[in-house]
């Protein structure tokens, strides 16, 4: 039996604002179509209402499609310890690599880089669990650097004659603008389902950008050592996102861990710590991290997962 | 501010607090329910005393099969349309009992309060 218009917009609206993973969403949305096929025609049948009415009466029963989708969102968002550690781990691996000097070492460093990618490819297609949008965000680490680098390079911020020869200049150029293809296919992807995630995937950028930029032979040892607090601060940040269940305090906590995470790293820099630098640093971070929530987004039904999802006699929206 | 229903006469706070365990035990009892059921039978059982908003009891059945109190599976029936039923986990039952408890013992602790001379 076909939901009617008047419905299948309500469950559009549900739809819009659940923010969850296509698996879950067909079920929220699935049920409730139920819930109106039984109550319209137990509404037409026993109070002989009309089907508009019966509708309407319906859809006033069930309530706000936004406070039915913000306690949806509630009931399913909430992670398990096992996933608040897994999404931590990214940022422990970072925190281990500054800590021991090890990134400089090419094997370790593309050892836990390939982890990374693995992880971060394997679960973006199977679901895209909210845990895996850390190790998104390390796996495109070296999109941010090569584009750091090649800033620098035009703009002389690595000092006269950066080293690069026009050639290897062209290449990170061109590998550039890959990468950089990839990650505007993938964030608009993640920003359909819900801008938090995207925006807990760029949640490490600030502190690597700042780490990337201290790099140079003087200021590395710093930067290795201002790294790691505030690395393992985002590891306690992503671990609380995830055990959060409401929108507003997941926002908080990325707002608070994100900000205070560059502030630690750029305080212990050699050249950090000015009032002004600090400020500039916050405003950036908040920037990023919540210019996903500005983004136009146009939010389509999700491809079925194949799980837990109910099949034929329905139109669910 | 505490909200009170003006048709029902109770607060919407202390319904929220127990919905959980209402929900659990008639899930319990039942053995295996969907969601539209659970709703009619808690108003018709309470004497339509508890009216639960269908934009509460989905969620939180979603919330109890989230935590594995509860588990559902979907069901075709004769018509083609697809229900979701539940029924309540070994852990669930852990929940419930543990719960329930805890409701006694607070409301004989009530009554001692209230009725001294009658408990």
């Amino acid at each position: 039996m076909k939901a009617s218009g008047s419905i299948e917009g309500y469950l559009r609206q549900i739809r819009i604002r659940l923010h969850l993973d296509p698996g879950t969403e067909s079920r929220v949305v699935g049920e409730l179509a139920t819930y109106f096929e039984e109550k319209t025609a137990e509404l037409e049948s026993v109070e002989g209402l009309d089907p508009r009415s019966a509708e309407q009466a319906a859809i006033r029963a069930m309530g706000p499609p936004r406070d039915v989708a913000r306690l949806m969102y509630e009931a399913h968002s909430r992670g398990s310890w096992l996933e608040a550690l897994l999404a931590c781990q990214p940022h422990l691996f970072f925190a281990a690599l500054c800590a021991t000097h090890l990134w400089s070492r090419p094997l370790p460093c593309a050892g836990l880089y390939l982890i990374t990618l693995f992880v971060s490819y394997s679960r973006w297609r199977r679901g895209r669990p909210a845990w895996v949008f850390p190790w998104i965000g390390y796996a495109f680490a070296p999109l941010l650097a090569g584009g750091l680098f090649l800033y620098g390079e035009a703009g002389g911020l690595f000092g006269a004659g950066g080293g690069a020869t026009p050639g290897v200049f062209v290449l990170l150029l061109c590998l550039c603008a890959a990468g950089l293809w990839l990650f505007l296919a993938a964030a608009a992807r993640a920003l359909r389902r819900d801008w938090l995630l995207l925006s807990l995937w760029m949640l490490p950028w600030p502190v690597l950008a700042l780490w990337l930029l201290n790099l140079d032979g003087t200021t590395q040892a710093s930067a290795d050592a201002a790294a790691v607090p505030a690395v393992l601060l985002l590891a306690g940040t992503a671990a609380l996102f995830l055990r959060v269940r409401s929108r507003l305090h997941r926002g908080a906590v990325l707002a608070v861990g994100g900000v205070t995470a560059a502030l630690v790293m750029a305080a212990q820099l050699p050249a950090g710590g000015g009032f002004g630098l600090l400020v500039r640093t916050s405003a950036v971070v908040l920037a990023l991290l919540f210019l996903p929530a500005l983004l136009p987004v146009t939010r389509g039904a999700h491809a079925p997962s194949g799980q837990e999802e109910p099949q034929g006699g329905r139109s669910a929206g | 501010m505490r909200r009170t229903s003006g048709s029902t006469g109770y607060s919407r706070e202390l319904l929220r607090g127990n919905t959980d365990s209402l929900l659990l035990f008639l899930i319990a009892e039942q053995g295996r329910i969907h969601g539209y059921q659970l709703i009619k039978e808690a108003s018709s059982r309470s004497g339509g005393y508890f009216r639960f908003r269908e934009g509460t009891i989905y969620p939180a059945l979603h919330k109890l099969e989230a935590e594995g109190l509860v588990e559902g599976q979907w069901q075709t029936q004769a018509g083609g349309q697809q229900r979701r039923y539940y029924r309540i986990t070994p852990k669930g039952r852990e929940a419930l009992e543990r719960r329930l408890s805890m409701w006694f013992s607070f409301a004989r602790a009530m009554q001692l309060v209230i009725s001294p001379q009658s408990s």
